[in-house]
């Protein structure tokens, strides 16, 4: 038992003990195991202290780097607690706000925001970090030093997002509120602000907003001034506008009158509480102010910050309308100022900027434009119109065509037209061959710039006659011009059928009248020559008087029936012109003595100028000058009451020198002729309206008369009348030739200082006064005269006796004058006699005849000029000297005159010299008559043969109507009594 | 399994029945350890189901009964050695609820090579609560020992009633009832 018991607790100890142990071991283990790991954390521990020291000398390397970024960036940086308070502020701060840093601390942040934007700017930021933004911007204004301003982009942080501690909002709102709820323990320490200076951006965005707004202002008025309909609305708008952006007072705009002395205000704005001026400004002369133009002119603008600096006379203007700074543009056209347009400031002064001044500049050039382009506008739009209406009523047909024919429109609008709108081509207007002539014609155009082209088609009732006009347009184009002139052909048709059978009518006319005038013509030369004859020998003074009035008819008639000829004559073109040297100062003189009478009647003045530069003599066929000259003149006289008459003749140089053109000028003061009748005038038998037939005389031919002449002489004739006071008739000679030629004055003045040889003449007619003329006329002592009363009788006579001349009528009855010059140029007996051809007519188509049969003519009835030549040409005469002529007849005087001599001479000095020399230039034939007459009584009476003789000289120069003769014979006059005082001193 | 808990076997064994009962049922398990145990080692839990097998034939006592017996005595052990830790709670029911979350983390802090069950604990109402036991060890009647401990710990009365919910023992459900 004691065995057990100890064993037991043998194995109770052993098994203790090893527990013992292997706790032991445990533990050991476990030691082993805490001192490994504490070693382990040593070494940790040294590592860690030295990353720390590392961490530590890199972190305060990059705060130096930090810090030195930060004082020298260019932005401003500045940390801010929550009260708004500067913590911290780095360098660039300090220099823009010129404080020290030291100074900046503590300062609340929102002082240096400019006032305005204060509130605005806290508020911003107090929503941004409400709303839980880390990172806001905002660009404000800040105050800088000496009251500047610059504008900044601020940009803050927002550090910690909250506080545990406090609320936030509070916080943040207590920073500008100044009500602090938490300072010390809030955990939301500051705010890093960071601002840039963005002064210089803001102000390029400014200018870009400025040009901008520019731009919109300058393509507003533009785009307004694209529609053109209307410059007034469109100005008034842009003047508005321009106004109410640049804040002037006033903008106007000037355009000036036509003669550009004048202005005118044509638009005005004004801005609020300014006065319009431009009731006052509707009529201004530029004559008040000299300078304005002027300055417009030269330098292109008037600018003026201040009025005092221009010119008085503008400076005075501008003060009354309370001006104060001014700046005024011309408005142009090429180099023309058209106006101008103006701003005024009227409350303050004002200093133009440059590119306000640029603006305005560009803004009056676009007024300019539209102006300009308005009026342009305006002035189309009415030519549009005036065309479009033309285009409409005339009956023409107006369309485009291309080269092929396809109509691209059709302008007209003619009612019954070839062409209607719905055609596309001109094939469907024509058939085949018209359209493709039609087409050849567009090609031609295309090729020449313009055709003509004439077509016909078959039309509803009849064939229409049409002409088109083409007119190139572009290389493919034409304007083609359709005209219907069928009516016109049928009236061209008719006209040409009416025309020929007036050309018969007046031709037969023209027969008709020469064969009557030539059987009236006839019987007045034995009425005014035998007339003429009774009067110097009949003495009782009625029947004398009865005779004068016979005469004055029968000349009346005469010229009457001369002008009927000379007319027909023209009309058929039958009328011959013989261009010789002429006397034209002789010529226009004797107007004087021929209307001298009737002047004095009318007490008229009568002024006779001929220029120096009108030659001596000019190729002229003298008769029918005289006649223009008469009409002309003659009609003066007739249609004036009283006043003058004016006659002018002078030359315009030709590059001929051997040619003029000479210009008749005959102005008078009568009754005028109506405009409307200035053409009639020239018309033949037509006196115009109110003027009386009765009243004045005359036949309505003198002047259709002178323009047919006129025609033939290469003359024109212009009329310019006013009713009432006066006509003036301008006739121009074209290129009339100048005579350089001295003509033998002998020959034409000493016409009968001659005298027949012994001769026979032969007259032929068949009216036995006709012979008696020309018996009287040539009446010279040898002549003996045979007289037949036709062609048989005159044939038998010259079987009997020979004659030396022959006057041979043409129409007689029987044998006419032709059968029998015909027989005796056919007769070698007689056919060396020459045979003057003596007749009333001569038709142009006859002279040949006459010219080709007879040796000469004599027109009836007969001058003793022409009657004397053709003697002296056929027969041989005696050439007479005059003196001698005289001296022979001084001996012829009586005893009884001479013994009453002295008497005598004292008489016709007394009595007769005077009313000679009144007389003598006049050339007024009654009075030349009278004075013959009384002439010749006194001579009868004193039995002066002398003078007696001089008498029937002067008288056969009346009797046979030669102005020259006459002209002469009554010049002798004076000598005529100087040459009987020389009787005087030989008796002494 | 740790050292403490066969300490605390064997000196229980020793206190009721002697140390002769003790050498007797350590020579008669064939220990891998021969019967040395430190509270502080950790020794194969087979170990301690010999040794219960080992007591039950000597004593005559069913297993099941030592070892919720044991658990009862073990629990009164840890009462006294982490009494600190255990009376932060007020009630039995109050310390059973927080054996999953608290106990067993602060056990595998101390021990991280401990093997622990799974309790799932349910309080229906105050009186009542359900804890669902998951343990490969299978000492469901052990921990039934230490929730009677637990009670009488906290001087509270209450009937254990046991269910095995699975085949091998593995998940048993206590449900527990004050009286």
């Amino acid at each position: 038992m004691m065995n057990n018991q100890v064993e037991l607790l043998q194995r109770k100890f052993k098994r203790e003990k090893e527990a013992r142990l292997q706790a032991e071991q445990l533990l050991e283990k476990k030691s082993i195991e805490l001192y490994d790991s504490n070693q382990q954390l040593k070494n940790l521990n040294n590592n860690l202290e030295d990353i720390v020291e590392e961490r530590t000398k890199k972190l305060s390397e990059a705060e130096q780097e930090y810090s030195t970024l930060v004082e020298s960036i260019t932005d401003i940086i500045c940390k801010v607690n929550l009260q708004g308070e500067i913590t911290f502020v780095n360098q660039i701060a300090s220099t823009i706000i010129n404080q020290d840093k030291d100074d900046l601390l503590g300062k609340n942040i929102l002082e240096f925001v400019c006032d305005r934007y204060r509130k605005r700017t806290f508020i911003y930021f107090a929503r941004q970090f409400l709303e839980q933004n880390c990172i806001s911007y905002l660009e404000l204004p800040i105050k800088t030093a000496k009251q500047g301003v610059i504008w900044v982009r601020v940009n803050v942080q927002f550090n910690e997002d909250r506080c545990r501690e406090c609320n936030l909002r509070q916080c943040f709102l207590a920073g500008h509120l100044e009500f602090v709820h938490s300072k010390q323990n809030c955990q939301f320490k500051e705010l890093i602000v960071m601002a840039h200076n963005i002064t210089e951006r803001k102000r390029y965005e400014s200018e870009i907003k400025q040009n901008l707004k520019r731009q919109e202002i300058l393509s507003q008025i533009l785009v307004n001034y694209n529609s053109l309909n209307d410059f007034k609305n469109n100005t008034n708008e842009a003047i508005k506008i321009i106004g109410e952006h640049s804040d002037v007072s006033r903008v106007y705009v000037f355009e000036d009158h036509s003669d550009n002395s004048f202005t005118k205000n044509t638009f005005e704005w004004c801005n609020k509480g300014i006065e319009p001026q431009i009731k006052n400004l509707q009529n201004f002369s530029y004559k008040l102010t000299p300078s304005w133009k002027k300055i417009l002119k030269n330098k292109g603008i008037i600018l003026s910050d201040c009025i005092d600096d221009l010119p008085t006379d503008i400076n005075v203007i501008l003060k009354a309308q309370g001006v104060k700074s001014i700046l005024v543009l011309p408005l142009q056209y090429s180099d023309q100022i058209i106006g101008f347009m103006g701003f005024d400031h009227c409350t303050k002064k004002h200093n133009w900027s440059k590119s306000e001044i640029e603006l305005l500049r560009t803004i009056s050039n676009i007024i300019s434009t539209a102006y300009l382009r308005s009026n342009i506008q305006n002035d189309l739009v009415n030519s549009e119109r005036e065309n479009r209406g033309i285009v409409d009523s005339i009956p023409d047909e107006i369309l485009r065509v291309s080269k092929n024919g396809q109509i691209i429109d059709i302008k007209s609008h003619t009612n019954n037209g070839l062409f209607i709108k719905e055609y596309q081509s001109i094939q469907e207007v024509f058939d085949q061959e018209l359209s493709d002539s039609f087409i050849l014609a567009i090609q031609e155009c295309l090729t020449k710039g313009a055709f003509h082209f004439n077509f016909n088609y078959r039309g509803v009732e009849k064939v229409e006659y049409s002409e088109a006009r083409f007119v190139k347009l572009n290389q493919t184009e034409v304007l083609a011009i359709v005209r219907n002139v069928s009516d016109i052909k049928e009236k061209e048709k008719e006209l040409e059928f009416a025309k020929i059978s007036a050309e018969q009518a007046s031709k037969a006319k023209s027969e008709f009248l020469a064969n009557v005038s030539h059987e009236i013509r006839t019987p007045m030369n034995a009425i005014l020559g035998f007339s003429e004859w009774l009067h110097t020998n009949v003495e009782n003074p009625q029947h004398r008087n009865y005779l004068h009035t016979i005469i004055t008819s029968g000349r009346n008639l005469l010229t009457l029936i001369n002008d009927i000829l000379d007319l027909s004559k023209i009309e058929s073109g039958k009328m011959n012109i013989e261009l010789e040297p002429m006397q034209c100062r002789v010529v226009i003189n004797q107007m004087k003595q021929v209307f001298k009478q009737k002047l004095e009647e009318k007490n008229l003045a009568f002024n006779l100028t001929i220029d120096s530069s009108v030659p001596a003599y000019i190729y002229m066929d003298e008769v029918r000058f005289y006649q223009i000259l008469f009409n002309l003149i003659g009609n003066a006289i007739k249609f004036t009451k009283k006043g003058y008459i004016h006659v002018l003749l002078s030359t315009i140089k030709t590059s001929d020198s051997r040619t003029i053109h000479l210009v008749l000028n005959v102005e008078d003061t009568g009754i005028g002729i109506k405009k409307d009748q200035q053409e009639d005038v020239f018309k033949a038998f037509t006196q115009q309206s109110g003027q009386s037939n009765r009243y004045y005389e005359g036949t309505g031919l003198g002047l259709t008369i002178v323009g047919g002449l006129l025609k033939k002489l290469n003359g024109k004739i212009k009329l310019k009348s006013e009713v009432g006071k006066g006509s003036r008739f301008t006739v121009q000679f074209n290129d009339v030739r100048v005579a350089d030629i001295e003509i033998d004055k002998q020959v034409e003045e000493d016409i009968d200082n001659f005298t027949l040889d012994p001769c026979k003449i032969l007259i032929c007619d068949d009216l036995k006064f006709n012979i008696l003329v020309l018996k009287r006329i040539i009446e010279f002592e040898n002549v003996t005269f045979m007289e037949a009363e036709n062609g048989e009788l005159a044939l038998q006579l010259l079987e009997l006796e020979k004659p030396d001349l022959i006057f041979m009528d043409i129409r007689m009855p029987g044998m006419n004058g032709y059968d029998a010059t015909e027989v005796i140029k056919n007769d070698e007996r007689f056919q060396h006699i020459p045979v003057i051809a003596f007749t009333a007519s001569v038709l142009k188509q006859e002279l040949p005849r006459i010219h080709a049969l007879f040796d000469g003519c004599l027109q009836k009835p007969v001058f003793r000029k022409d009657v004397f030549a053709v003697l002296k040409k056929h027969l041989k005469i005696t050439y007479l000297d005059q003196n001698e002529a005289f001296k022979e007849q001084k001996f012829h005087l009586s005893d009884e005159c001479i013994t009453i001599l002295p008497e005598m001479i004292e008489s016709l000095e007394k009595n007769f010299i005077p009313q000679w020399q009144q007389i003598k230039n006049d050339l007024i034939i009654y009075e030349i008559e009278n004075f013959s007459k009384v002439l010749s009584d006194f001579a009868f009476k004193k039995s002066c043969a002398k003078l007696d003789a001089y008498c029937k000289d002067l008288d056969l120069a009346l009797q046979s109507f030669d102005i020259e003769l006459i002209e002469k014979k009554l010049g002798l006059f004076g000598d005529l009594v100087e040459d009987l005082k020389t009787y005087l001193k030989k008796d002494d | 399994m740790k050292g403490l808990i066969y300490c605390e076997f064997l000196e229980m064994v020793e206190k009721k029945f002697g140390y002769e009962v003790v050498d007797r049922i350590i020579r008669k398990s064939d220990l891998k350890s021969e019967g040395v145990y430190t509270s502080v080692g950790t020794y194969p839990h087979s170990e301690i189901f010999s040794l219960v097998k080992s007591l039950s034939l000597e004593i005559n006592v069913p297993i099941e009964k030592l070892f919720y017996t044991f658990g009862k005595y073990v629990f009164g052990i840890f009462g006294k050695i982490y009494k600190e830790k255990v009376d932060r709670y007020d009630n039995a029911f109050s310390f059973l609820n927080r054996i999953e979350d608290t106990i067993h983390v602060e056990v595998l802090k101390l021990y991280p090579e401990a093997e622990l069950p799974t309790i799932q604990a349910k309080c229906n109402g105050t009186n009542r609560m359900e804890l669902m036991y998951f343990s490969k060890r299978k000492m469901a009647d052990f921990a039934e020992g230490l929730i009677q401990g637990c009670m009488d710990y906290f001087n509270e009365k209450a009937e254990i009633k046991k269910e095995v919910m699975s085949e091998d023992h593995d998940k048993v459900l206590f449900t527990i009832l004050k009286v």
